[in-house]
């Protein structure tokens, strides 16, 4: 990782412990993806998941004025996570694969799990999040389960009761439009911002 | 031939997504080889590639919106104590649907008794659908009001505006339809339009979507204007009330009208200005001032700024109007940056990103 984004970081963490919820909310985007993908690793529960991460933020912002400065802002966020994910475990007994793996978590390679969503960057990313929120929810839901879930067409359609068939159909007919919706709207969601600047 | 032509056959593959996603390393050392066997589609698949990452992000950018969404009462102070599972929204929704329902009842019966109806109106966060006699069909917006001439589809079809309509008017040569709202009139014999004159926005707008019309602009005594399909005025509301010296001096400036093209948003060739007549919210290229307007009108709240500087920067930005109002700014702030705080059970203080 590049010590620019360290940089960064640590200047996020000094804004949110001064109590700026600017901060807050880029860290959490920054680190949501990397959070959730590592929690799947112990459970699919992602209801429980997402809750985990609230409360880890939630922790953050209640006690920032006595937390630390945290030197390594990733490796803090992850620490902080996973005692609150073995406290949320608790009660469905996956804990303990957790504690069992819980040696290793000195280890984490917390960069494999880094990602940065920094979204005035990400242009590209920003086009599809729209052109995806805008289709049919029919769509967007299965969109969801396909490519945000991972789940096969045969898994769809047993979990959403149609046929294999429109469950293909209807994803193909999705990839379609953002393909149009995203060509055009990428220089439209550009140019405002060449305007700007 | 290989049976991948297009870069979304590979999107909709799932041995691909295990490959490019998941990284399994049997699908690895399959999707190799076949790169291998078609070198021709190397750049096909990486593109693939990068529009299946791309999208996982754009997945988890819309999840981690909505659920930090969930985590914002919480941070502020004054909304502590709501419950992470949020219940009472269901009853609050609940109520506020019964009050919708019962006002409407109310506003229908009225009419009903009235036995002539003379006005339409329609609350914050409501749209109608309105037949006229004549048989026009008529998309009332938000907070608007459609005011209907004694003697419609008789003597006259002249109807009054506050605020948006779209129009599907009814054809009938003998009796011209005229739209008039403060700052202008629009005439015409029938055929489709867009007329949005809200009482708090500076702009007039009128969008002939087919067919043909004629404006008159209260302002100019000349002649009026005559639009072809796809043609739209926008008119200063200011315009509407002339001071007595410009008219005395006979001096009228020209500019004081612009005609543009109605603005096509998406590559169906939608457009902008009637998409809320199609249960969308749609800006493009518009200041935020603008947006907050209509997002005042279709949600009921009350926006604020914290200053002009982030009032006039310009966003392009399409929604379903049943969006939540939180995901609709969320998604307006991703593109160009900005905070907003609830200040009031009903409105919102939009600040500027510190640095």
């Amino acid at each position: 990782m590049s010590k620019d984004r360290d940089i960064l970081e640590i200047q996020l963490w000094e804004a949110l412990r001064s109590g700026e919820q600017a901060a807050l909310q880029q860290l959490y985007m920054s680190y949501y993806k990397g959070l959730l993908k590592y929690g799947l690793r112990y459970t699919d529960d992602r209801d429980t998941l997402k809750d985990s991460i609230n409360n880890t933020f939630l922790y953050f912002w209640e006690k920032r004025e006595s937390i630390g400065n945290a030197n390594h802002v990733g490796n803090y966020i992850f620490k902080s996570y996973q005692r609150q994910l073995v406290k949320d475990l608790n009660n469905t007994n996956k804990f303990e694969k957790l504690l069992e793996n819980n040696e290793d978590t000195d280890t984490v390679d917390v960069e494999e799990f880094q990602f940065i969503i920094r979204q005035e960057e990400n242009t590209r990313v920003n086009v599809l999040k729209n052109a995806i929120l805008q289709l049919p929810k029919r769509q967007r839901e299965l969109v969801l389960l396909r490519y945000y879930e991972g789940l096969s067409y045969d898994e769809i359609t047993l979990r959403t009761n149609l046929s294999k068939r429109a469950v293909y159909n209807q994803i193909h007919s999705a990839i379609n439009t953002l393909k149009k919706d995203t060509s055009l709207q990428n220089l439209k969601q550009i140019l405002p911002l060449l305007i700007l600047f | 031939m290989s049976a991948y032509q297009s870069v979304q056959d590979f999107i909709l593959d799932e041995s691909f997504f295990r490959y490019a996603v998941r990284q399994d390393p049997s699908e690895i050392l399959k999707w190799e080889s076949y790169i291998k066997q078609h070198p021709e589609q190397q750049e096909l698949i990486q593109h693939a590639k990068q529009e299946l990452l791309a999208m996982q992000d754009a997945l988890y950018l819309i999840d981690a919106e909505q659920n930090y969404v969930r985590l914002v009462p919480h941070l502020d102070p004054p909304f502590k104590n709501i419950p992470l599972k949020k219940k009472w929204t269901y009853y609050a929704a609940a109520a506020i649907v019964f009050l919708c329902l019962i006002t409407s009842l109310y506003v229908f019966q009225y009419h009903f008794n009235q036995s002539q109806t003379n006005a339409y109106l329609t609350q914050p966060a409501e749209k109608k659908t309105i037949k006229l006699t004549d048989g026009t069909l008529v998309k009332l917006n938000a907070a608007s009001k459609l005011e209907i001439a004694d003697g419609f589809g008789k003597t006259n079809r002249a109807v009054k505006l506050v605020g948006e309509a779209y129009m599907e008017v009814a054809k009938n040569k003998a009796l011209p339809f005229t739209v008039t709202t403060q700052a202008l009139q629009v005439r015409v014999l029938g055929t489709t339009i867009n007329v949005r004159a809200y009482a708090n926005e500076e702009l007039t707008a009128a969008s002939l979507i087919e067919g043909s019309a004629e404006v008159i602009l209260k302002s100019r005594s000349q002649a009026p204007i005559r639009l072809k399909p796809k043609d739209k005025v926008v008119a200063p509301l200011a315009e509407a009330q002339p001071s007595s010296k410009n008219n005395t001096t006979g001096i009228e400036k020209k500019s004081n009208y612009k005609l543009e093209t109605v603005t096509q948003y998406d590559a169906e060739q939608r457009l902008a200005e009637t998409s809320w007549a199609d249960q969308k919210l749609v800006f493009v290229n518009e200041p935020l001032s603008s947006i907050a307007k209509t997002l005042e009108r279709w949600y009921n709240i009350t926006i604020e700024f914290q200053n002009s500087d982030i009032s006039s920067r310009k966003y392009t930005a399409a929604f379903d109007d049943r969006e939540e109002l939180q995901n609709v700014l969320q998604s307006l702030r991703s593109s160009i940056p900005f905070n907003y705080r609830k200040i009031g059970p009903r409105s919102i203080r939009i600040y500027l990103t510190n640095p």
